[in-house]
């Protein structure tokens, strides 16, 4: 039995752990690939700040509610264990600033210890007049899926670096069943009028010392990254030359330049091979020094290494009147302050643009005045794969003379990472019945 | 840089000067009266001895109070080589044992007060001082579950069920958001200020405050554990504290056994594990054993320390006294001569917690030496 899971983010790689876990045991014969075109540091769940922070309304579909409790409760029962760090996770605790008493959320019960503000609370930020305060989790979208890639390499699933163009193609290729992970390109394999970009950019402010970066798992084709550990003490020489190779790649690439955005595209124009090939020509020559992969979205803006490590809380400030993730937020994470307040519908351009650059730092700096102080590491840009709701279900397509199923798994807007893993267990449920179908199971499904 | 005045009386102060310095005390000459110095127009000089968080908060708060006074902070050791260093700097009070609760109280609540406004300003990250949230667990209900300074700290609440799974071993819980003062970064930042207003620092292992003696006219003993010597106080001894500190970034909740003898303490560039409380114990070298002991008390509590790197481990000797902080005024007489001292030190565990509260006090009994010198009673304020 071979399936394929095309997408290489948080959804794609969960999902395969999932089924993977649950299945490789009852069906031997379970072939498992991973097809992307993008894999870590790539993805959009690189991007992404990575708090367990459902949106403040309920989600249409109230599924998504388990959903995401599911996921609180799974990452929870890891962020105790010793490996916690390794894995991308940390408790964190932090406000949510309104402007005007709201009633509470949902999710109050499944995140830990929530509670409103004091006024004192409230001194430290002037600018809004009720909040709540609670306990939750960061998934560091990066680690997570170097840690996931670890997981599945294990289990002996390959990885391959490839653009796929339809199911068909991967129907005929030999695949039995496809899970589509594709997120926010999912249209250009099938179209979704429901699904659209909801653009969003970031500025990371990060430790530059001990920062340790581990390679994506052998892949196929000619991408390779090394392992490397950056030590405390920077060899000043190295250094310079990391400079240099920066310097270099803005100047090349000084062309996109700021405030340039491309506006809605044509699918079919999306992540044109000039645009790909210049990420892949420079930064994935194994011979190159630069052990930070984070730096190869830094061709879009020059940067500093500095960090603001003294930030232990988040702070999401909401403006119901602009919506979700247009106000400013200040996130940190294990290794990095995230600063945003960026979303556009619609915007497909992933480049990064001057003027959300000022509307987020001077919107953070406002909130948290020591922000000042800290300098820039890296600025991103990622696009939400935004819709009314989760496609989560199978879809039968029939090619030459078998069918092939597919198990959608797309479209998580901004809680991608907050709700991956109550996903991949639907997933898992919903793949779990195509083998009962296919009288593939020797054994009653393991109890999910 | 060594400065000779015209006349100047030789003193243990005229030393060669060491390290950081700017400017040696100014000459007196004769034997004037040092009270009549006091009555008259001319700045009333001022020593601090000792430049842990108890010297420099003292000689600010003297500077803001005490009008028409040139301040010289002396001392042997700065940061980071001070007692106040190896501290994580926990705004978490101690009881003193002859400290009534509401003084106490007032001195926590002024400190949180001026390190909160510091932590909500732009001067945050210079200082050293940011909010942290977390929790203190018990494995017993304690006697007090609401503790006195519940209402000083944020959001203060006891633990729900679902957060105390967390901690298997542990049946009650407090969760609230206090303040960290990392002195590495706040004693320098305090420095800077005090240079800022004029106060002279200087280097100088003082072994008799009579040293001091005639070229200032009021003494602020912040010495510490060095009053055991200098105030001759047999009483202090030292509570010698082990630390580790690590590099584990992940770590954004401090968390604190009720005992006080388990914490972790996340800070700006590193997260500080403890502890020790070895009582009479004067050794400065980290001893191995102690080390792994706390490590695996600290992994208990929050096992992906385990991930930990880059520690590194720190001695600290508490400047424990049994009455708790002295603060008191002091009129040393010998041979005919008098020097006032107001004595300010025995801060033990506690003493950033309360740092600022008590500094305030000393500096109101400097100002009240120098505005009745004459007054033969010495002023107690234990």
């Amino acid at each position: 039995m071979r399936v394929v899971v095309i997408g290489a983010g948080v959804i794609g790689l969960s999902t395969a752990l999932c089924i993977h876990e649950r299945y490789r045991s009852v069906l031997p014969s379970l072939d498992m690939r991973v097809y992307a075109d993008r894999f870590t540091p790539l993805t959009n769940t690189d991007v992404a700040a990575g708090l367990c922070q459902p949106y403040l309304s309920d989600p249409r579909n109230p599924q998504e509610a388990d959903w995401n409790q599911q996921t609180f409760d799974y990452l929870l029962s890891h962020v105790h264990s010793p490996n916690a760090a390794n894995v991308g996770l940390a408790l964190v605790s932090g406000y949510n600033l309104f402007h005007e008493a709201i009633p509470d959320p949902s999710w109050k019960n499944t995140v830990l210890g929530f509670r409103t503000l004091t006024p004192r609370d409230l001194d430290m930020f002037p600018d809004y007049s009720y909040g709540w305060f609670n306990t939750s989790l960061i998934v560091e979208g990066r680690r997570y899926l170097q840690w996931l890639t670890e997981r599945l390499t294990e289990r002996g699933v390959k990885f391959f670096q490839k653009k796929v163009e339809s199911f068909e193609e991967v129907a005929r290729g030999g695949a039995d069943v496809i899970i589509n992970c594709t997120g926010v390109w999912a249209g250009s394999l099938q179209p979704d009028p429901l699904l659209q970009p909801g653009r969003g950019q970031i500025i990371k402010i990060e430790d530059a010392s001990g920062t340790s970066v581990r390679g994506a798992s052998q892949i196929s084709g000619n991408w390779h990254l090394k392992e490397t550990r950056r030590t405390k003490k920077h060899d000043s020489s190295k250094h310079s030359l990391w400079w240099w190779w920066l310097l270099l790649l803005f100047l090349n690439t000084a062309k996109h330049g700021y405030g340039e955005t491309r506006g809605t595209e044509e699918l079919s124009n999306m992540h044109t091979s000039s645009h790909r090939s210049e990420l892949w020509d420079w930064d994935w020559n194994p011979g190159n020094l630069v052990s930070e992969p984070v730096c190869v979205n830094i061709i879009h803006v020059a940067s500093h290494c500095v960090d603001a490590p003294w930030m232990k809380h988040f702070i999401i400030t909401h403006d119901p009147e602009k919506g979700i993730y247009k106000s400013p937020y200040i996130i940190p994470g294990i290794q990095a302050v995230t600063l945003g307040g960026i979303f556009q519908l619609g915007n497909w351009s992933e480049v990064n643009n001057i003027q959300d650059h000022n509307t987020i730092w001077e919107g953070c700096c406002r909130l948290e005045p020591t922000l000042q102080d800290a300098k820039i590491v890296a600025e991103l840009t990622g696009l939400r794969p935004v819709r009314p709701q989760i496609r989560l279900e199978r879809e039968q397509l029939r090619f030459a003379s078998s069918n092939t199923e597919v198990i959608h798994n797309y479209g998580h807007g901004g809680y991608g990472l907050t709700i991956h893993w109550g996903c991949a267990l639907e997933a898992a449920k919903l793949f779990g019945k195509v083998l009962e179908e296919r009288k593939l199971l020797k054994m009653p499904p393991p109890h999910l | 840089m060594q400065l000779k005045l015209p006349g100047m009386v030789s003193t243990a102060l005229d030393q060669p000067l060491t390290g950081k310095t700017s400017v040696g005390a100014r000459a007196f000459c004769g034997f004037q009266d040092c009270f009549s110095r006091l009555r008259s127009m001319d700045p009333v000089r001022i020593a601090v001895v000792g430049a842990g968080v108890v010297g420099l908060s003292t000689a600010m708060c003297v500077s803001k109070l005490v009008p028409r006074c040139s301040i010289t902070v002396i001392s042997d050791k700065f940061s980071p080589d001070t007692t106040s260093d190896v501290a994580a700097g926990m705004l978490i009070p101690h009881v003193y044992p002859n400290t009534p609760i509401p003084t106490l109280k007032q001195w926590f609540r002024e400190t949180f007060d001026h390190l909160f406004a510091i932590a909500n300003s732009a001067e945050a990250k210079d200082a050293g001082v940011h909010l942290v949230s977390g929790w203190q667990i018990f494995r017993s209900i304690p006697a007090e579950e609401v503790p006195f300074w519940a209402d000083v700290v944020l959001g203060f609440r006891k633990m729900t069920k679902a957060e105390l799974k967390k901690f298997p071993q542990h049946v009650f819980g407090h969760a609230f958001t206090t303040l960290k003062c990392e002195s590495p970064a706040y004693l320098p930042w305090l420095e800077k200020r005090l240079k800022g207003s004029g106060v002279l620092i200087l280097t100088r292992r003082i072994g008799d405050l009579w040293e001091l003696h005639p070229s200032f006219d009021v003494v602020v003993n912040c010495s510490g554990l060095g009053s055991r010597q200098l105030a001759q106080d047999s009483e202090m001894f030292p509570m010698r504290g082990q630390v580790l500190n690590v590099r584990a970034p992940w770590v954004k909740h401090f968390i604190r056994d009720g005992s006080g003898l388990t914490y972790i303490y996340p800070g700006t560039s590193n997260v500080i594990l403890g502890g020790t409380r070895q009582q009479g114990d004067w050794n400065l070298s980290p001893d191995a054993e102690i080390s792994r002991g706390i490590f695996s008390r600290c992994c208990a509590l929050e096992p992906s320390l385990q991930g930990a790197c880059d520690i590194r481990e720190k001695v600290g000797l508490r400047p424990f006294r049994p009455a708790g902080v002295r603060l008191q005024t002091e009129f040393l007489a010998q041979d005919g001569r008098r020097l006032p001292v107001v004595h300010h030190y025995g801060h033990g565990s506690g003493g950033i917690s309360v740092h600022w509260g008590t500094a305030l006090e000393a500096a109101r009994l400097v100002s009240e030496c120098v505005q009745a010198p004459r007054t033969p009673t010495p002023k107690s304020n234990l």
